[in-house]
């Protein structure tokens, strides 16, 4: 393990505690990425000393997942202003329709105006995927032309994930506590507050996603925390015995 | 260069070499990156053995890795084939049914040729959907290997010596490896404790070496015998 290159861009990859031993989590969102301000360096902030050939299997891991997802994300937002200028023409369509279909008010026309919107509302919704994936279109571009996973790997420096990490570990090694993936995904979600650990822990669990908020304004409530734990890309390398 | 993993994993005759899963998705993504990084930099995982050498093992891996690159599937695309078809297909049953209830009316009937047609014309003839262009990928430079030891190989190494019987041990091998989470050396143990000679693995699950190709003789741990006798004469 060496030291950080002053210029190199971090992608956080934590030692975490899981039921059989212990796993590697990246936490890292590739999307905000960025290849024109250095190169990538993997952070390791793990408790357990790792020899150099685990160091080495982490690297090619997190190297598939980045390029992939680069490749994946890559055509996002290539020609947005034409993808824009045919959501436009694809609203006007739509819009003509409906127009048409009001003010000629028939029997059959009932069941176009629910059937319209199925047809029209992928391509509105292709249109804002592309705007809004402009960016992170770019960045994937900027990734396959200029990006580079430094073949050594730094120490993780930074406080609050240490913090987090200390935090984890200490509650998971209770000796009192069963040492369960659920257990451990309430503790990251509501203990340490570390959405990534907790979907890491569910998806480790291959368990379906939590129950959604009840009450008033439930779907608007789980839409939000959705995008609070948006997902993003993550690595795992199952257990390490313990 | 791409940074690849290459697992040599050890057995009672030699090794065998098998590229990590993660070789086909970083060989697949490399035609759309730039060719500067083309070049292979090879990690050999193996078990801290005093006399494996990386130079004589490197041939092997990367006949292991290029046999991944030739076997390779197809690039990684956001969106699979199947619902990219059933999506063209619902779209194009909408459009022939507006086109159908129009009536004679213009209005629903261009709403409808939109939806057969139209929308998918205008997106190829922009080009809104094309693909970043990539090109077929060979390593234009002379790979690098490096050997790096793996504590979780080195444990399963130590504690198969202890078995004589192969199959024996090869079973417990392929325990131990996924108990540590290492799916390619379990698969190979696992193959071995089946009764296959090494030599006749299939190419996917791994390629036999034997010790003496693998094993470096002037990186003997003890000192050669030779300057004993000089100091006796």
């Amino acid at each position: 393990m060496q030291d950080s290159d002053p210029n190199a861009q971090f992608i956080d990859a934590f030692v975490v505690p899981t039921d059989t031993g212990s796993a590697v989590l990246i936490d890292t969102d590739f999307r905000r990425l960025d290849a024109d301000a250095g190169p990538f360096q993997i952070a390791l902030y793990s408790r357990l000393p790792l020899s150099m050939g685990e160091l080495a299997v982490i690297r090619a891991r997190v190297e598939a997942d980045l390029f992939a997802h680069a490749v994946r994300t890559a055509a996002e937002g290539r020609r947005w202003v034409l993808a824009l200028l045919t959501g436009v023409i694809e609203l006007g369509v739509l819009g003509v329709l409906l127009a048409f279909l009001f003010l000629n008010r028939e029997p059959v026309h009932a069941v176009v105006v629910w059937a319209a919107p199925l047809g029209f509302l992928p391509g509105l919704a292709y249109v804002w995927r592309t705007v809004a994936g402009r960016q992170a279109g770019a960045r994937a571009r900027s990734t396959l032309e200029l990006g580079e996973l430094l073949p050594n790997t730094a120490v993780g420096r930074d406080g609050d994930s240490l913090a987090r990490l200390r935090d984890l570990w200490r509650i998971a090694e209770q000796p009192d506590e069963p040492r369960d993936l659920m257990r451990l995904e309430r503790v990251a979600r509501e203990r340490v507050q570390w959405p990534a650990a907790a979907r890491f822990y569910r998806e480790l669990a291959n368990a379906p996603s939590t129950t959604a908020p009840r009450g008033r304004l439930s779907w608007p409530r789980a839409l939000a925390r959705l995008r609070r734990e948006r997902p993003h890309p993550l690595t795992h390398l199952t257990a390490r015995s313990r | 260069m791409m940074n690849l993993a290459c697992w040599a994993v050890p057995i009672r005759d030699g090794y065998v070499l098998r590229a990590d899963r993660s070789t086909a998705t970083i060989l697949r993504a490399a035609p759309a990156r730039s060719p500067q990084f083309w070049g292979w930099r090879i990690a050999l995982i193996q078990p801290q053995s005093q006399q494996f050498s990386a130079p004589l093992a490197a041939r092997a891996a990367v006949l292991a890795l290029d046999y991944v690159r030739l076997a390779g599937g197809a690039a990684p695309t956001d969106e699979s084939p199947r619902r990219r078809r059933a999506a063209i297909w619902m779209e194009v049953a909408l459009g022939l049914a507006l086109i159908v209830a129009s009536g004679g009316h213009w209005v629903p009937a261009l709403a409808g040729a939109w939806l057969v047609t139209g929308r998918r014309w205008v997106r190829s003839f922009l080009q809104i959907d094309a693909q970043v262009p990539s090109a077929p990928a060979a390593p234009a430079q002379s790979p690098l290997v490096s050997s790096e030891a793996h504590a979780g190989l080195a444990q399963i190494e130590r504690s198969m010596r202890d078995v004589e019987d192969d199959a024996a041990a090869y079973a417990l091998g392929a325990v131990q490896a996924r108990g540590e989470g290492l799916d390619e050396a379990a698969e190979i143990y696992e193959a071995l404790s089946s009764g296959t000679h090494p030599a006749m693995l299939p190419p996917h699950v791994g390629f036999w070496v034997a010790n003496e190709t693998m094993h470096d003789p002037w990186r003997l741990a003890l000192p050669a015998p030779a300057a004993a006798t000089d100091d006796a004469t």
